[in-house]
């Protein structure tokens, strides 16, 4: 496999191979190091992929088994993710669909625009700033509960932002 | 709301802490509604896109990818030269004239000691005969033996294995097990399982290497080894020198001395205890001559940095019986065992105090004084150590506090502990000595422990924090006369995470930053 070839294949799949995993419940910190093991392995392997088999459909196989490799290794605490991702592997989401990354980036940023300030400045506290719930509670005086799931209800309402906002055949 | 829900939103918080019952319930609700099914995808997926829009280092997904191929490349290249070049040099060494009339003489000279050897046993050969018959005896003459096929020639240039400690292998030759005696050819790896195993080698006359657990090494050449992971100690001696180590990340040429040389994942640390030693790295700038204790250290390639050593001096370490497991004679437990086996080998002497009269009086006669979690803070109730004017580095959580260098701890108020996939701190300022050169997520310990953090003010260096955490520091100092919570530090005041058995599971790189530790709270004069 040519530098060139997998070059265009990390750009065209990175987004797809990253949601995937992140889609199996693997820890978010833990998302990134996982999908690029798994482009190193195809880079490494590329002769093995069978002519037949999408590249897309070998990279997620190859995800399905580093991410069950995850679980075991997690052990005790975590030995439920297996099966949570299991579940979660036979659902499948609009988020998932042929959209490029850019595309969902930009229709996320555009939802994320359209969200009232104060709304903005917990996903800033929360995802940039890296602070937990509680954290986030005793600035506003609410429980780490009621933050937890304003969280919840804060990426459901950008979910039903991002299926308006993305073109109608890709959210279908 | 459904009760899934609201165990959702915990599951998708940072610290996604939720027990079995709770794991269950959610599994439970998946299996019998596959609208929740569809909910915890579309949050999973959302929680990645958002984080992957507030959270710049995951911005750079392509070039850390590229980066990591390149970095495997330029590994196999290094190995790919130097194997070449070592056969460039053994075949252009091997032909020169002066060895073809060394080996003419080598031949000659055992034709005529072969002569002379069966000259001499033929004449007592007729010594054997039966006295009685002059038939010749049954018992076979030494020439009569069959001969051994010859063996096979063995690349004598490898090291030679002294010493086997535990488990070590031969990789190259399936399965075999490495045996005092035998001899690691060029390009065979010699890798060593478990932290307690342990191999020395003896490579030259004099040069010995030993290899401590967990360690891999190559013999590159008859003076050249590549380590691709562990720690290796090495006595370079006459008239073996120069000796050549490569790590993934630099390299190394020793002549007369004595160092020691650790590998991870991205750092490669050299230790110096005698003589000198030239360190440089793979990605350029100079290489640096490393003086006896002294240290230096690559990250990712980078040009070596180092310092001193320990400046010496004696150490007071504090234990008790807080954690009464494996305590030996000593009233140590593995924990303080390794601290001090720890200390005493970056140079200081080591006084194991156990809460007493005296503790108070022998800590202000020391450099430096380290208090384990094995304390109970309880021992401490009139609180000299918050005024102790000895620098000082402290490891029990509900002491933070009463020496003034966190906010009030108990109840997790502003202090506590936690459980990481194993024993994981961020470093948030990989600029301090402390964080010595390491950046990012650090694996402390090997194995899930507890570790504990605290909340000190503005005018403590942050150096680790509790992942995802960035408010609870793990790893947090003062400066001597730093104002800390109701009084100025005394002298240095260092906080470390290690709890319970942490320090009996510490990885290299969880050390590393203990080292680093107490060599700034010791020595006033380091940065």
């Amino acid at each position: 496999m040519t530098d060139g070839e997998f070059m265009k294949l990390l750009v065209a799949y990175q987004d797809r191979v990253r949601c995937y995993v992140a889609g199996t419940g693997v820890l978010l910190g833990d998302v990134d190091d996982i999908a690029q093991e798994v482009f190193l392995t195809y880079h490494r392997e590329s002769e093995r992929r069978p002519a037949e088999v999408e590249p897309l459909a070998w990279l997620r196989g190859i995800a399905r088994n580093m991410c069950n490799n995850y679980f075991r290794t997690k052990g005790r605490m975590l030995r439920h993710w297996e099966e949570l991702g299991r579940a979660l592997d036979r659902e499948s989401s609009a988020l998932e669909q042929p959209a490029t990354d850019e595309m969902l980036l930009a229709a996320l940023g555009r939802c994320i625009e359209s969200l009232p300030d104060r709304y903005k400045e917990m996903l800033r506290w929360y995802y940039q700033d890296d602070e937990s719930a509680e954290e986030i509670g005793k600035r506003l005086r609410r429980s780490s509960g009621a933050i937890r799931v304003a969280m919840l209800r804060l990426r459901e309402t950008l979910r039903g932002c991002m299926a308006r906002s993305l073109p109608q055949e890709l959210t279908q | 709301m459904k009760p899934h829900r609201r165990l959702l939103a915990r599951l998708l918080d940072h610290g996604r802490e939720w027990d079995e019952a709770e794991a269950d319930s959610l599994l439970e609700a998946l299996r019998t509604d596959p609208e929740a099914a569809r909910l915890v995808k579309d949050q999973l997926l959302l929680d990645n896109l958002l984080s992957r829009t507030f959270s710049p280092e995951r911005r750079d997904f392509t070039n850390r990818v590229l980066q990591q191929l390149r970095g495997a490349r330029e590994a196999n290249r290094f190995i790919e030269k130097t194997m070449s070049r070592t056969k460039r040099v053994e075949a252009g060494r091997s032909w020169r004239p002066a060895h073809w009339a060394l080996a003419a003489a080598v031949v000659v000279g055992v034709g005529v000691t072969g002569l002379l050897v069966r000259d001499r046993q033929l004449a007592r050969a007729p010594e054997r005969r039966n006295s009685s018959t002059g038939v010749a005896s049954d018992e076979p003459r030494e020439l009569d033996r069959p001969r051994r096929q010859p063996e096979a020639k063995v690349d004598e240039r490898g090291p030679r294995i002294e010493k086997v400690e535990g488990a070590a292998f031969v990789v190259g030759k399936p399965g075999v097990t490495a045996r005092p005696g035998a001899v690691i050819q060029i390009g065979q790896a010699l890798v060593t399982t478990g932290g307690d195993s342990a191999v020395t080698l003896t490579y030259g006359e004099a040069t010995r290497v030993r290899m401590r657990g967990n360690s891999s090494l190559v013999p590159l050449a008859a003076n050249q080894i590549f380590i691709t992971r562990g720690r290796v100690e090495a006595d370079v001696a006459p008239p073996d020198s120069p000796m050549i180590v490569s790590t993934p990340h630099g390299e190394v040429v020793a002549r007369v001395s004595r160092f020691a040389l650790s590998v991870m994942d991205r750092t490669t640390r050299l230790d110096v205890e005698r003589g000198s030693v030239r360190f440089g790295s793979h990605r350029g700038g100079s290489a640096q001559e490393v003086a006896a204790g002294r240290y230096a250290q690559t990250t990712n390639g980078a040009e070596p940095v180092g310092g001193a050593r320990a400046p010496g001096g004696r150490v007071a370490l504090l234990t008790g019986s807080d954690n009464e497991t494996n305590v030996d004679g000593a009233g140590m437990n593995g924990s303080d065992r390794a601290m001090k086996a720890r200390l005493e080998k970056l140079g200081f002497e080591v006084a194991v105090l156990k809460q007493g009269p005296q503790v108070e009086a022998e800590a202000r006669q020391s450099d430096l004084v380290v208090v384990s979690d094995s304390v109970s803070s309880q021992d401490f109730t009139d609180n000299w150590l918050r005024t102790l004017p000895v620098p000082l580095v402290v490891m029990e959580w509900f002491l933070f506090d009463d020496v003034g260098m966190s906010g009030p701890c108990g109840n997790n108020e502003e202090c506590g502990f936690y459980v990481s996939p194993p024993g994981h701190l961020f470093i948030k300022d990989s600029h301090h000595p402390l964080a010595a050169g390491l950046a990012g997520t650090v694996k402390f310990t090997g194995k899930w422990v507890q570790l504990n953090w605290g909340t000190p003010n503005l005018n403590a260096a942050w150096v680790a924090n509790v992942p995802g955490f960035p408010t609870r520091a793990t790893i947090f100092a003062y400066e001597g006369g730093a104002e800390m919570f109701g009084l100025s530090a005394p002298a240095r005041r260092v906080a470390l995470p290690m709890r319970g058995n942490a320090s009996a599971m510490m990885t290299d790189e969880g050390w590393m930053l203990f080292d680093a530790a107490v060599q700034w709270c010791a020595d006033p004069a380091a940065p």
